[in-house]
């Protein structure tokens, strides 16, 4: 199921917000909106949080995670910790990372085996990562983007990444990730995957910008819906490939 | 050696050296952009695509690849649009760091307190990234310096077999860099006109230093230090450092930089360094006051200073010098942090020639190395309606009946091993040896005849290129074929053209075949110049492998642990479903030639809809195929 919302009046709700399969982050903000939106959908099953990071509201650019843990940058303070070490999961780890590429949410994109990371990270961060996280990590870049959590979004059902990635690149990440990848847009034709939409497993939350086809490629990519991925192939064909040909 | 005090009789017949002068080279160094790598064929399916000529039998070996500092050299490599290397090269690489890793004191050295191994592993893509940037500045490898269009070092040749290189920052400038006459400029500089005095000054992060030199400039008149018996071919004239609090600690940047982007900031550490900022810039402008007779005497003004730092030397009223300042130099090397001792490391790193002993044929034999190892020129692609063949081939000439004869042969042996059928191959080769009249055996170059593949090239090399290690190594071991032969350009009428002048392991497309190499020269150390003719970078002996073996399986053990562990916290069923999804490997599609996919010329002589047409199928094919390769 996929669901379109808006952070007052932003469609980049990939900024705002972090969905995992074991909890969900959102940020602090005027309206209750965009927190009830999420609480509709994911209620009763994971836990909502509402948290800033360092001060700010960037949380899902800020921080990186999946179902075994959250790894959050330096900046954040200790009373932003001890809120979110409350009101997570005891099964979910914490961790503050000292990394000079501050914006985990960039540079790492991950489901819950594999993580993509900025080619520059430190080798520390990259143990940490793997030890928090519990994935394999790889340098990689998208789309020859080093931004790796900004261009793609990733769960355990399949990827959708930066619409300018090669073929071959995405055959390369499609064997590193074991899920399949599929090059596409979100909010209308925009590029930046990671900040456009978070998904988890079995539910995906878009901007309100996203058009209908890009919802209908969301959830066969996702596998949201009872279609499965060949109906990118099928039912879609048309719409899509006209427009990208 | 002194750039100013060089021996006269090596200036006698002095001469630039530029990068091989034949006209036959020249429109290969002059092309402007440097064209993608090209894709060789792949023997297996598996490759990676930042890595020129990875390929892997399973994806355990690719993810592993994408794990190693290889990998990671080149993707960062990539990035900053540095040339890719291959694996041997890269292996050279880091044989040439090792030495230069324990001897770095750089300040990020300075944090990682731990050393050791693993630190050392850390930064060794690092350093070799670095060192790529910096390669120019190595004394030992001038051979480097040519391969950036525009190196900071001149060079100069001298009749037997001397190279002296210079930092063309020395040289005086408002000159054009390709008339200007180098060598007559040296000359003049080692004339004894009296003294000659360099400024040095740095800043950076609140730190100043800065030095006034008085230069000797012929070996009569070297000056007598005091306290010191040593004649020195420098005297320091005047000299001095600072250091204040300016930078924002953890933060990183200075005070006003941070001032202009977001504000003042109100805390009082931000007080301070603003303050410090502000004292710094009187301080170094009280000491250019101080200085200006020296500064206006100088010959040279060196600074290493960031832009706004800059400023505090020439953005002001009653400035020492003007900042178009024609003596105005920067230094063409990275330097560190700006302290006495760094300055004289500098002025030492300056005034020193490069001198390097090779003779003329070692360095045309470099200058061809360097040419060939550049990416070629993309080829133009393949035109999809093939021309009559009447236009280009010749008509074929008969063959005499001998002739047709070993042309089946070698045909069979070719195809033989390129399949890697050994059995076949070896019974054949027995056969058939006699026949080929050459005295040379298995190391015979295949004659170059119409419908004849890989003509000109040894069975050894054709194998290699096949990635077919057994064939290789029976080759090596049992046949003794020589792994030095290189290979030669080939005329008309091949499908793949090799690059001339390469040994049969740089041909080698997989890693087995390339240990099959390094195996037999452990097994036979002695009877090939393996390491330098045939470019082996180091044998492999039984115990090195078994070395290795024994090492993978700790990290496996390691790593099975590791999953176990995992798996008892969470039984999910996610996690075993991960396990448990076969990866399909699916043989790399595209066409087996150079120029990349080479489709758009299939599509040339098509309508705009036609060719829209094609190129929608051809995308819903390749999301088909994509999707349908991990499902269960």
């Amino acid at each position: 199921m996929a669901v379109r919302l808006q952070y007052e009046n932003s469609s980049d709700i990939g900024v705002f917000s972090k969905l995992t399969n074991t909890y969900c982050l959102t940020a602090i903000g005027g309206s209750t909106n965009f927190y009830s939106s999420f609480e509709s959908e994911l209620g009763d099953v994971i836990p909502i949080v509402h948290a800033s990071i360092a001060g700010t509201r960037i949380i899902g650019r800020l921080t990186a995670g999946n179902r075994h843990g959250l790894l959050v940058p330096s900046g954040t303070t200790d009373q932003e910790l001890q809120h979110l070490r409350n009101s997570l999961p005891d099964t979910v780890a914490l961790q503050r990372i000292e990394e000079r590429l501050s914006a985990l949410g960039n540079v790492i994109a991950c489901n819950d085996h594999v993580a993509l990371v900025h080619p520059d990270i430190d080798r520390e961060t990259e143990e940490i990562i793997a030890d928090v996280l519990k994935v394999e990590v790889f340098r990689q870049t998208v789309a020859d983007n080093v931004l790796v959590g900004s261009y793609c979004a990733l769960s355990n059902q399949g990827g959708l990444v930066h619409p300018k990635t090669s073929i071959q690149s995405q055959d390369e990440l499609s064997s590193l990730l074991q899920v399949p990848l599929v090059a596409g847009t979100v909010n209308r034709g925009s590029d930046v995957i990671g900040a456009g939409m978070v998904v988890n497993d079995w539910c995906a939350f878009t901007g309100m910008d996203t058009t209908a086809t890009e919802i209908s490629v969301i959830e066969a990519t996702f596998k949201l819906q009872g279609h499965d991925q060949s109906a990118v192939i099928g039912e879609m064909r048309d719409a899509l490939i006209d427009n990208w040909a | 050696m002194n750039v100013f005090q060089l021996p006269p009789d090596l200036l006698e017949g002095i001469v630039r050296r530029t990068l091989l002068s034949d006209s036959e080279s020249q429109p290969l160094e002059t092309s402007p952009a440097r064209p993608p790598p090209q894709l060789l064929p792949r023997t297996t399916g598996v490759g990676c695509a930042v890595c020129i000529n990875a390929a892997f039998t399973n994806v355990e070996d690719q993810r592993a690849h994408y794990k190693s500092d290889w990998h990671r050299y080149n993707v960062k490599a990539k990035l900053s649009n540095k040339p890719l290397l291959s694996e041997p090269q890269f292996e050279n690489a880091i044989a040439d760091l090792s030495d230069s890793i324990s001897g770095s004191e750089s300040t990020d050295s300075e944090e990682d307190l731990d050393t050791g191994d693993e630190a050392k592993k850390r930064d060794t893509v690092h350093n070799a990234l670095r060192k790529a940037r910096g390669a120019s500045s190595r004394p030992t490898t001038p051979d480097v310096t040519v391969k950036i269009p525009r190196s900071p070092i001149i060079w100069f040749h001298c009749k037997p077999a001397t190279q002296i290189g210079v930092y063309s920052a020395i040289f005086p400038t408002g000159i054009d860099s390709r008339e200007y006459d180098y060598v007559n400029e040296l000359k003049a500089m080692q004339q004894p006109d009296g003294e000659r005095l360099w400024t040095l000054l740095m800043t950076a992060g609140g730190h100043f230093a800065g030095i006034v030199v008085k230069i000797s400039s012929s070996n009569s008149q070297q000056l007598k230090v005091k306290g010191k018996h040593k004649p020195s071919e420098f005297e320091i004239v005047s000299h001095k450092t600072f250091h204040r609090y300016t930078t924002r600690r953890k933060q990183g940047g200075s005070q006003s930089l941070n001032d202009n982007a977001k504000g003042n900031a109100k805390s009082a550490g931000a007080t301070l360094r603003r303050y410090g900022e502000q004292a710094l810039r009187d301080d170094i402008r009280a000491l250019m006051d101080e200085w200006r007779e020296e500064i206006n005497a100088s010959e040279r003004i060196w600074i290493r200073a960031n832009v706004s730092n800059k400023r505090i030397f020439y953005d002001y009223e009653a400035a020492a010098f003007p900042k178009d300042d024609p003596r105005l130099r920067g230094f063409p090397f990275p330097t560190r942090r700006p302290t006495q001792a760094e300055l004289l490391r500098c002025l030492n790193e300056l005034l020193h020639a490069k001198v390097s002993r090779f003779t003329e044929e070692e360095l045309r034999k470099q200058d061809e190395e360097l040419l060939a190892s550049l990416p070629q020129p993309k080829p133009a692609p393949v035109p999809s309606v093939p021309k009559p063949k009447q236009d280009k081939v010749p008509p074929p000439v008969k063959l005499t009946k001998e002739q047709e004869e070993l042309r089946e042969n070698w045909k069979r042996l070719i195809e033989m091993t390129k399949k890697g059928r050994l059995d076949a191959l070896s019974s054949l080769w027995d056969r058939i040896h006699p026949n080929i009249q050459s005295d040379a055996g298995i190391d015979t170059r295949i004659p170059e005849m119409d419908g004849l593949p890989d003509g000109n090239s040894t069975l050894l090399q054709v194998a290699s290129a096949a990635g077919q290690d057994s064939v290789v190594q029976w080759l090596l071991e049992e046949k003794g074929a020589d792994p030095t032969v290189k290979t030669v350009p080939r005329k008309v009428g091949i499908e793949i053209s090799l690059e001339a002048g390469k040994a049969p392991y740089e041909l080698a497309s997989t890693k087995s075949v390339r240990d099959a190499f390094r195996r037999a020269a452990g097994a036979n150390p002695d009877r090939w110049d393996w390491l330098n003719e045939g470019r082996v970078p180091s044998v492999l002996s039984k115990e090195m492998e078994e070395e290795q073996e024994s090492k993978k399986k700790v990290k496996r053990k390691g790593l099975k642990e590791k999953m176990k562990e995992r798996e008892e916290r969470q039984p999910s069923a996610s996690a075993e479903e991960r396990v448990e999804h076969p990866v399909e490997v699916k043989p790399s599609v595209g066409p087996q030639r150079l120029g990349g996919s080479g489709d758009a010329a299939g599509v040339m002589g098509l309508t705009p809809e036609m060719r829209a047409r094609i190129e929608r199928e051809r995308r819903a094919r390749a999301i088909e195929a994509r999707m349908q390769s991990p499902k269960q």
